[in-house]
């Protein structure tokens, strides 16, 4: 018996007395948009990004299950992104849909093998309102800012409760290094701390201010900004929801990475997606 | 690209893929129900990955979240049963080959019987099982040869069975 002959009688396995298909493509429709929450709230990164640096958490509505968003294992990446495409990098003009398609693929992969491997019991859900599953690069489109940026996002729970995590990577003018490392040493509200970073890169880590009572939320916003990329990653103690009208409340102690997690994240090489 | 554009593509992909990914969960669990529960599992999640896919790496997408997702259900069981393997036989039930060839498949290790699936019943060069699996080539092919050494014995003590 040859391995043909082993081709042969798997394919007849398969297909000898098959039934007929249960799935329809309906059902599955219904599935994914079950799955999906969506109700869209338009570019939810971008105004977590001002939100949370002016110290008032992000909020989102659910969409769908009363009984939640479904926290499920990280998904594998199934083929690596490859080399980055040519195309125009500069903070006024939108990525090329081939540069997006790279790097929306290098942050899913990345994220995706990276965060488990800091959080290893953690699950994850999507954030609802988010255009794509947790830790899945997506973009918005359109003129920059949306257009030249990856976002992801995700609801993490582990045992200690549930946190969210933001990381978006865009492109920026150089000169935006200094401006934000200005606004970070001229911030009165939260607490930003500016770092050198590897390479010459700026690295601005903002935290709640000093004396922050124990049970409050709390966030963590790292951005690093390094040729023309900004890596932004921004971790919180919330579920990014509303209580009874009021903003999000804490649902773990502490956010779902520390501080230093954060930083080490953002200045990932991987993540480092535009020179 | 709005949502009822990429829908529609989701659904033509749906219609051609749906079949051959159940035929793969198939051959890995043994169990059509099953089968269809981890081809429902891909699709949910192709779903909410849908438009940042590129086009080139959907197939590898679905296939791997089948084969992980079986891997992860074998995993989770307690007990390791060659008779649980085999499904109570349904009307119309398996002719003797393929009653021999689903045990020659429960008894290869589930990794193992992943390769053998993606190699033979897939297709899938070597390099891309072993992206597929997380292994190396070179673990790729021992791993195929071994089964397929195993299925031989196993299919041709069948095929001698009918003879008699």
């Amino acid at each position: 018996m040859q391995e043909a002959d082993v081709q042969e009688a798997l394919k007849a396995y398969v297909t000898d007395g098959e039934p007929a298909m249960g799935l329809t493509a309906d059902g599955v429709l219904k599935a994914g948009r079950r799955s999906r929450r969506a109700r869209r709230l338009a570019g939810v990164a971008g105004a977590g990004l001002a939100a949370v640096l002016a110290g008032v958490a992000a909020v989102g509505v659910w969409g769908g299950s009363p009984d939640g968003p479904e926290y499920m294992a990280a998904d594998p990446c199934p083929v690596p992104p490859g080399a980055r495409p040519a195309g125009v990098i500069a903070g006024d003009q939108p990525l090329s849909p081939n540069l997006v398609a790279w790097a929306t693929t290098s942050v899913t992969c990345y994220l995706n093998a990276e965060v488990p491997r800091l959080l290893p019991t953690a699950t994850y859900a999507q954030v609802p309102g988010a255009q794509a599953g947790p830790l899945m690069g997506f973009n918005l489109g359109g003129q920059p800012p949306w257009g030249n940026r990856v976002d992801a996002l995700a609801l993490i729970r582990d045992a200690k409760g549930v946190g969210d995590l933001t990381v978006n990577v865009g492109v920026v003018d150089e000169s935006v290094a200094a401006q934000a490392e200005a606004e970070c040493r001229g911030d009165t509200v939260a607490k930003c701390t500016v770092m050198s970073g590897p390479k010459g890169s700026t690295v601005l880590l903002g935290t709640e201010p000093d004396g922050t009572p124990a049970g409050e939320p709390k966030n963590w916003v790292v951005r690093v900004y390094r040729g023309h990329s900004e890596i932004y990653v921004q971790v919180s103690n919330t579920d990014r929801q509303e209580k009874d009208g009021a903003a999000p409340v804490a649902t773990r102690p502490e956010p779902v990475l520390s501080a230093d997690q954060a930083v080490q994240l953002a200045l990932s090489p991987e993540l480092y997606l535009f020179p | 690209m709005v949502r009822a554009d990429w829908e529609a593509q989701f659904v033509e992909y749906f219609a051609a893929r749906a079949q051959p990914l159940r035929r793969l969960a198939y051959s890995l669990c043994g169990d059509w129900h099953t089968a269809e529960d981890l081809v429902q599992l891909a699709f949910v999640r192709l779903y909410r990955r849908w438009p940042s896919i590129r086009g080139e790496t959907v197939d590898a997408y679905a296939r791997q979240v089948v084969v992980n997702a079986f891997l992860s259900h074998r995993r989770a069981r307690r007990r390791e049963s060659l008779m649980a393997d085999l499904p109570e036989r349904a009307v119309g039930s398996d002719p003797a080959d393929g009653l021999a060839v689903r045990r020659a498949l429960a008894e290869l290790a589930p990794r193992q019987r992943a390769a053998v699936v993606l190699r033979y019943l897939e297709d899938l060069p070597v390099a891309e099982v072993a992206a597929l699996l997380g292994i190396s080539e070179g673990t790729v092919k021992s791993q195929t040869s071994r089964a397929i050494q195993s299925m031989r014995g196993a299919l041709q003590g069948a095929a001698l069975a009918n003879e008699e």
